[in-house]
């Protein structure tokens, strides 16, 4: 599909652009691949850990997986936020280096309840004005609908609804994770306060004193929380540290995903431009908008991603005039 | 008993115990508590996780470099290291100032990045006093109240200085890597803003990020983080060189606060049991000269009531 879009007042390119693309394209070949492997190697660590009979080292090992999974937890709700709620005036990505002590905590209770245009702006669907929260959908802004043919319009639409759906289920999933496993992820960075199992006894509730047949169960994983005011510990008391481990990994992988689709929805439009040595701008290649890249296959019938592939093709013309073509890739 | 056991998920709560082989309850509660006790005792399995999983990073690091994967990607990985390292810098950091004042088991569960640098200023400032205060290194007065002769007297001295030479080098080291990347540390555990060098250099580099900005021929990142107030945005960068021999010293560091994290709590762990106030590894014994050796062993062979009572606090 291809559109002909007509490209607004370029912003600087000393302030927004090019400290904007050396973000997200460092976040693109840095840091996400550092993140990959910081949590694969970590899982691995944890089984070499978990095969030998060292059940204080296992303890660090399962904590280190946690960690190295929620972090992209956090890493993606510093990068949504920032581009939902960007300062004003200042390029999106500068609100991304600002850490704020309950910002995570905030992004994860409420990104689960976002409105649907909000999600629409997270999934590169839409521009979301950070002053009004006005959002514009990203077609419109970029080159119009007009001419655009009902199919195409159709496996857009589709497209979008099951890019919201997927949001909506994975958003209150990671959020749950996120409240599950972040007093471990803090009690690992900050001093590894894991509870020490030596001459640990664990009982039910009701026991006031133990004695020799007191029955006494077991713990995957418990540590101390941070809070002085919490004296409890936290502890996992169902799953085995396998289980837990898993479903950590799997948390962290998720949220992976979910970065690297975000990026690749950001830095789209930097792939387009290209710029000279000092930074300013010498031509504009066509644009591919990412419009499925947070769907699986699954998620969307096959007549439409024969329709979309990756997303619509923009081609930048200087008179916007009528769309060009759009057809399928 | 005992804290209760929050359970995190399903099920309802339960409680958990500590049994500690200690003749004197109130002791272990003056000197920390059980809670601190037991967490020291387990010191040596997590400082054991922290140095392999430096290790780890460090190996993923070089074989990437060797195989001449991205300038960016390796990058990645070496500040896999040095994140690893200042974990274990952090774990230092925290006992340092628990033991730097009462409730250590309450300061180290509450420590803060400012608590971390007045610990790690405190120990490139007066590491004497850090050894005093923290590793329990026994004073003249200790030694005089050990009623021992005058060679064994000086021989327990020597070793003393052995021991606290060899600490004060170690501490150092932990020291830097947190005051001089503690940035690094923040930025990689919350968003991770950090700028590849190669898109920093560029063409066409990352405008206003670049401005001014002197780099290393070799690898390097730049933290980029900000603080808000009244609508003015402060941004500061922060630059670490990648190449390997910095990389390699992250990796030393690391271990190192590592291993002292362990030996700290080891000697907390041991003074408690042993109600000590003051104890002196003996490690380095074999470093001094025979003399001295037998002396020392022979007066650590003693039973206790003969050199006198050493615990004052008890």
């Amino acid at each position: 599909m291809t559109l002909i879009g007509t490209p607004d007042n370029m912003p600087s390119a000393h302030q927004i652009t090019l400290p904007s693309r050396a973000f997200l394209f460092s976040w693109r070949d840095q840091n996400l691949p550092a993140r990959h492997a910081a949590l694969e190697d970590s899982v691995a660590h944890y089984a070499e850990c978990a095969a030998g009979d060292e059940a204080a080292w296992r303890d660090m090992a399962l904590l280190g997986v946690i960690a190295d999974a929620m972090q992209p937890l956090e890493d993606f709700a510093m990068l949504a936020s920032a581009w939902d709620s960007p300062q004003t005036g200042l390029a999106h990505y500068l609100r991304a280096t600002e850490w704020t002590r309950f910002g995570t905590n905030n992004f994860w209770q409420e990104a689960p309840k976002w409105a649907d245009e909000r999600l629409d702006a997270l999934a590169g669907h839409a521009f979301r004005d950070p002053v009004t929260g006005q959002s514009t959908p990203m077609l419109t802004a970029l080159s119009g609908t007009e001419g655009v043919s009902t199919a195409d319009l159709s496996s857009l639409d589709a497209a979008r609804d099951a890019t919201r759906a997927r949001l909506r289920r994975l958003l209150p999933e990671l959020a749950s994770d996120w409240k599950r496993f972040s007093p471990y992820f803090l009690a690992f960075k900050h001093g590894g306060l894991t509870l020490s199992r030596e001459g640990l006894v664990i009982v039910d509730d009701d026991v006031t004193e133990i004695v020799q047949d007191t029955p006494t169960g077991t713990v995957a994983i418990a540590v101390w929380p941070r809070s002085l005011k919490r004296q409890d510990i936290v502890g996992n008391i169902d799953d085995d540290p396998d289980e837990f481990a898993h479903a950590a990994a799997g948390s962290g992988r998720l949220a992976l995903d979910l970065v690297d689709a975000f990026l690749d929805s950001r830095t789209a439009i930097f792939e387009s431009i290209e710029l000279d040595d000092r930074g300013e701008v010498r031509a504009l290649a066509p644009l591919q908008l990412p419009w499925t890249v947070w769907l699986s296959d699954q998620d969307l019938d096959k007549e439409h991603w024969q329709r979309l592939g990756r997303g619509p093709r923009i081609s930048w013309g200087e008179d916007p005039g009528p769309p060009a073509a759009t057809d399928a890739e | 008993m005992q804290p209760r056991v929050r359970a995190d998920r399903y099920t309802g709560g339960m409680k958990v115990g500590f049994s500690v082989a200690h003749h004197d309850h109130g002791y272990v509660k003056r000197r920390g508590g059980q809670e601190l006790l037991a967490h020291m005792s387990g010191a040596s399995a997590r400082a054991g996780y922290r140095v392999a999983a430096i290790a780890r990073s460090l190996r993923a690091y070089e074989q990437a470099d060797d195989a001449g994967k991205p300038a960016t990607e390796v990058g990645g990985l070496a500040l896999i290291v040095v994140q690893r390292a200042l974990l274990a810098a952090e774990d230092l950091g925290g006992l340092l100032h628990a033991f730097a004042g009462p409730k250590p088991w309450d300061r180290l569960r509450a420590t803060k990045i400012p608590d971390l640098d007045a610990a790690f200023r405190s120990v490139l400032a007066d590491p004497r006093k850090t050894l005093h205060e923290a590793f329990r290194v026994p004073t003249d007065e200790h030694l005089r109240d050990e009623h021992l002769d005058d060679a064994g007297r000086l021989a327990f001295m020597r070793l003393r200085e052995r021991v606290t030479d060899r600490w004060e080098t170690m501490l150092q080291r932990p020291a830097r890597l947190w005051l001089a990347h503690r940035e690094v540390a923040k930025a990689m555990m919350h968003g991770f803003p950090l700028l590849a060098g190669e898109h920093v250099i560029g063409p066409p580099g990352a405008g206003e990020l670049s401005d001014g900005m002197r780099w290393p021929s070799g690898l390097f990142a730049v933290a980029v983080t900000s603080s808000e107030r009244d609508r003015h945005v402060s941004v500061n960068r922060h630059l670490i060189a990648l190449d390997r021999d910095n990389v390699r010293r992250f990796d030393r560091d690391g271990r190192t606060a590592a291993k002292l994290a362990a030996e700290l709590c080891s000697l907390h762990a041991s003074s408690i049991m042993d109600g000590c106030a003051a104890t002196l590894s003996t490690e380095l014994l074999p470093t001094l000269s025979s003399d001295d050796q037998t002396r020392i062993k022979h007066l650590v062979a003693k039973p206790q009531e003969e050199r006198g009572d050493a615990d004052r606090d008890a």
